[in-house]
């Protein structure tokens, strides 16, 4: 049994969330436009971290039993900056979107190729940069992940 | 069903023809073992053997979260101690628990309940005892793990589907099913049937596999034997005989016994 990093972010991208657009790991924009928003991609900016790989049987490693473990991190992107009259005009929506995304990831057992997914760190709110260092409203979720190798 | 490695998350609890999944934290261990034992005189040598056939086997610990729910709590459910239940903890191999899937099974003399804050949180520990004993001894069982031949799901239907492959052979010293009624709204029966080859219609009833007629609009729970030398066909699979019932809610759990004794 393989890293499923690709499959897990097919499966995440294939959640259903009602208003949000959740890109896959292929489909991650050089820059997001505020037509585009809320929108939720892989960050690239340290994607992957937490890793760690623990030994739960003799031999080697392509035969040795073993758990993984490491966090994928999303970027949330609610908004551009300075849209609307003011910050607290978009944080009730912000947060229920938000809301919706963590219900869906709790209670999906359909995502392929993890053993357990469940929410990682704390949700800091604030500014968000795009790739191309946009600033929006919005947050990073991280999503920790436990899979089995061999 | 899948093989292979698991997640405790996959892991169910029935007791008392209740669902205690969504409460359990954790339980076990699902200890099943043959103790040594002395079998020589005070003040002889120290000479240890095994009892054959005397296995002991609990469920351990279930650590449970205190919910006084009406009905349906654990603490409604588990806060009375001192008896038997009926216990199953069905194993899930990286899914919800499905028909061929492991399971632990038993009645188990329940020793205590036990309130304990944590975390901010109240929990409630339910240990376990042995086996009850005059059930123990009068079926001379000493097998905990068996097959779930259904997983919890309301049926409304008799079964026209084939069934498991538990042992890869059909045996002759029969063996006990397990069952746990959750809910439902009138009475029925339900049996267990096996077949030589896993077509429908080759499917029939194993004598003495059957509940008898139970009202399901209350909860049931029991564990019914079959005689030492009862044929066993390769496989398996469950039957519903709905009398007033229009849908039942239940699970059931089968072990085979392979070995004279075991």
């Amino acid at each position: 049994m393989a890293l499923a990093f690709i499959t897990i972010t097919n499966s995440i991208a294939a959640i259903s969330v009602s208003g949000v657009t959740i890109k896959d790991i292929d489909e991650i924009p050089e820059s997001v436009a505020a037509r585009d928003c809320p929108i939720m991609y892989p960050e690239p900016d340290g994607f992957i971290s937490g890793f760690t790989y623990i030994r739960d049987s003799t031999g080697s490693g392509s035969v040795a039993l073993a758990t993984v473990t490491y966090n994928m991190t999303y970027a949330f992107l609610y908004t551009s900056v300075g849209s609307g009259r003011g910050l607290f005009d978009v944080y009730d929506d912000m947060l229920t979107k938000v809301g919706l995304i963590i219900d869906a990831i709790i209670i999906s057992d359909g995502i392929t190729g993890v053993v357990d997914l469940t929410m990682g760190d704390a949700i800091q709110f604030g500014a968000v940069p795009d790739p191309a260092g946009n600033m929006f409203i919005g947050t990073r979720l991280v999503f920790a992940i436990q899979e089995f190798i061999n | 069903m899948a093989t292979g490695r698991t997640h405790p998350k996959w892991v169910r609890c029935y007791f008392a023809g209740y669902d205690m999944s969504g409460y359990a934290r954790t339980v076990g261990p699902l200890k099943w073992e043959y103790e040594e034992a002395e079998l020589t005189a005070v003040m002889g040598d120290a000479v240890k053997g095994y009892l054959p056939g005397r296995a002991s086997i609990s469920p351990g610990t279930l650590n449970g979260v205190f919910d006084s729910t009406a009905t349906s709590g654990l603490h409604v459910i588990a806060s009375t101690v001192a008896q038997s239940e009926v216990v199953m903890i069905p194993i899930g191999i990286r899914a919800a628990p499905a028909a061929g899937d492991p399971v632990f099974m038993g009645e188990f003399v329940q020793l205590g309940y036990h309130a304990i804050e944590e975390g901010g949180a109240i929990f409630a520990n339910v240990p376990f005892g042995e086996w009850d004993v005059s059930d123990l001894l009068s079926h001379s069982r000493s097998k905990p793990w068996g097959v779930l031949i259904h997983a919890k799901a309301a049926v409304t239907a008799a079964n026209t589907a084939v069934g498991i492959d538990d042992y890869g052979a059909a045996t002759a010293l029969g063996g006990y099913m397990m069952y746990q009624v959750f809910a439902g709204d009138g009475t029925a029966t339900i049996t267990m049937e096996d077949a030589a080859t896993n077509e429908n219609a080759e499917f029939a009833a194993i004598t003495g596999a059957t509940t008898g007629e139970l009202d399901c609009s209350t909860v049931q729970k029991g564990v019914v034997d079959l005689t030492a030398t009862r044929d066993v066909r390769r496989y398996l699979r469950w039957q519903l005989s709905l009398n007033t019932a229009k849908t039942v809610t239940f699970a059931i759990g089968f072990c085979r016994t392979i070995t004279a004794g075991l």
